[in-house]
């Protein structure tokens, strides 16, 4: 019965460790990608509040105006 | 810790290894306090505005979950357990993968567009059922974050060389300083950034350490060395003498459920998911940070049980003849191995690796109860019509309050329970209640918030696993049991105070 568990997690351990290796290596790659995106995204979208909220003082001033 | 004192333990850890922790501590404050300039809202700073896909989602999960807390507590089962606890690491790989799959729970919560679980108690519920499990939540995790830095600090002045108390106090305090620092300034955009450095720099450390360990004891060595100590037990789980059993296997499952899919700070990796496909294939990957995140400490805390047991002055303090050592030298063992059998130079990669690991935990949690304190308490109760900037500001108080809580609990407060025990009861007095209400919310239409303040009631009833409590009442009973039966009831509870108190049905909008 030992040698079934001792079997068992020396194929976990290795296993493990070889995927975790494995999945390692892409999400250091495809994750800094991913940051990047993640800050251009903020970006993009903070310039777009800003555009809109220059948009809509605009018109209140026009408003104020006439 | 006096009869290790009187060894002089010898440490690699040289004048290199200071070096290359420092330079990283530094690094990681700096980039953390540089996201500060993408911060316009509470949706920056709670969920990085909802735009974190699945690779750097994937770091941030086992960045966080892999603490340098998880690390200690779970060498010392390697330590106590030996192989045996390998299956708790794969009963929670199960429960993550399952949960990746069908995306139990973390999927619906993403569909409905919230940013904190309490948040989702106030869609489907109600808003005292929000803040009261808020309330709740918050308590229970800031209790059981309250251990972190004590766990931590065995671990620094273990593989440091750093002997007096002094000396580990000012150096945690100087690290959650830190922490607090970037993380006040930065929100989840900074916690995200950072947790991907420290992924980089934990993953390389956790695998090249690995392997430099294997060189040390080959697989054959570690069997035959467990083989001597502990028999079978040290192999077979199911065994009672193995110090696990059926019913704590089960627990254990339940524990990987909740650790997916009912714990914040997990769930915020599926709350700031670009979409519902992104939480799915999260949790599918980071299944793999699930095992691996027990598995490898198990690993290193056997090597710790093989190089005490191979030092005849060691093994007399940490496996004496009649009894076993105190829990807090237990966690002492897997360390002191690391700082003898590691080479100078790495050392300070794998300190830094683990410094890492706790610091992407404190980030996140310090983030995660005080953005739940001031989303889901302070703001219902204000009427919800609090300008984001206050919000943002409210969370910055709120997160220096429960630091220097952190500082005082975990520092000057002294430890008497068994560190894993501490965890899990504090814990289960917030997801004991909390997988009622989730799964019944969720799932069930029936579901009112009478059954909701029944679940969270019958949560409470888990500090009945800590031993101080037992005691007082005079009884011993296996946390693993009170927990389970806790939950059962709580689930009970939920079913029949929602059949016998039903919601009234809402108005049509």
């Amino acid at each position: 019965m030992q040698d079934f568990w001792v079997s068992l997690w020396a194929v976990i351990w290795y296993g493990g460790l070889t995927i975790f290796a494995l999945l390692s290596v892409l999400v250091i790659i495809f994750g800094g990608s991913d940051l990047l995106a993640l800050l251009s995204s903020l970006k993009i979208r903070h310039e777009e509040q800003e555009a809109v909220e220059a948009e809509m003082a605009e018109e209140a001033a026009q408003a104020d105006e006439s | 810790m006096d009869a290790l004192a009187k060894l002089q333990l010898h440490t690699n850890f040289g004048d290199a290894d200071w070096g290359i922790t420092v330079v990283f501590l530094v690094v990681s404050t700096l980039l953390g306090m540089w996201a500060m300039r993408y911060i316009r809202d509470m949706e920056d700073y709670v969920v990085a505005g909802r735009s974190v896909r699945t690779y750097l989602g994937v770091a941030s999960m086992i960045a966080t979950e892999l603490g340098l807390v998880t690390v200690m507590y779970s060498a010392q089962k390697g330590f106590t357990c030996a192989f045996a606890a390998f299956a708790i690491a794969v009963l929670a790989a199960a429960a993550g993968l399952i949960v990746g799959l069908t995306g139990f729970i973390v999927v619906p919560l993403r569909h409905h567009g919230v940013m904190t679980i309490p948040e989702f108690y106030e869609v489907r519920f109600s808003k005292g059922v929000r803040v009261t499990g808020a309330i709740i939540l918050a308590a229970s995790g800031i209790l059981n974050m309250g251990m972190f830095l004590k766990a931590d600090s065995i671990f620094v002045t273990s593989v440091m060389g750093m002997h007096q108390e002094g000396q580990l106090k000012i150096a945690m305090t100087i690290i959650l300083a830190l922490v607090l620092l970037y993380t006040m300034l930065g929100g989840m955009i900074s916690v995200v950034l950072t947790d991907y450095l420290q992924y980089v720099v934990m993953s390389i450390g956790l695998v090249v350490t690995s392997i430099l360990l294997m060189q040390h004891f080959g697989w054959s060595d570690l069997v035959s060395a467990v083989s001597e100590l502990k028999g079978e037990a040290g192999f077979n789980p199911l065994m009672k003498e193995s110090g696990l059993g059926p019913t704590y296997l089960v627990w254990m499952l339940f524990l990987g459920f909740i650790s997916a899919c009912v714990w914040q700070t997990s769930v915020m990796r599926a709350t700031s998911a670009e979409s519902e496909k992104v939480v799915r294939r999260t949790y599918l990957w980071g299944s793999v940070g699930f095992l691996v995140r027990f598995l490898i400490p198990y690993f290193w805390g056997i090597v710790g049980l093989a190089y005490v047991a191979g030092h005849p002055a060691l093994r007399e303090i940490f496996l004496p003849e009649t009894g076993s050592a105190d829990s807090s030298l237990q966690l002492r063992a897997m360390p002191i191995a690391l700082a003898n059998l590691l080479p100078a130079g790495f050392i300070g990669l794998l300190t830094a690796g683990m410094l890492a690991a706790a610091m992407s935990t404190y980030n996140t949690y310090l983030h995660t109860w005080s953005a739940v304190i001031t989303q889901d308490v302070i703001a219902p109760l204000m009427g919800g019509h609090v300008a984001a900037k206050t919000r943002i500001n409210i969370a910055r108080s709120i997160m220096m309050l429960v630091a220097v809580f952190l500082l005082v609990w975990g520092l000057w407060y002294p430890l008497s329970e068994d560190l894993w025990d501490y965890m899990a009861v504090t814990g289960a007095i917030y997801f004991t209640g909390a997988f009622a209400t989730l799964v019944g919310g969720v799932y069930w239409k029936r579901a009112s918030k009478a059954g909701a303040y029944g679940a969270f009631i019958c949560g409470f009833f888990t500090i009945l696993g800590l031993k101080p409590v037992q005691q007082v009442f005079g009884v011993s009973w296996p946390s693993e049991v009170v927990g389970l039966v806790v939950a059962a009831t709580a689930c009970v509870v939920m079913f029949a105070l929602s059949s016998l108190f039903p919601d009234a049905p809402k108005e049509e909008e």
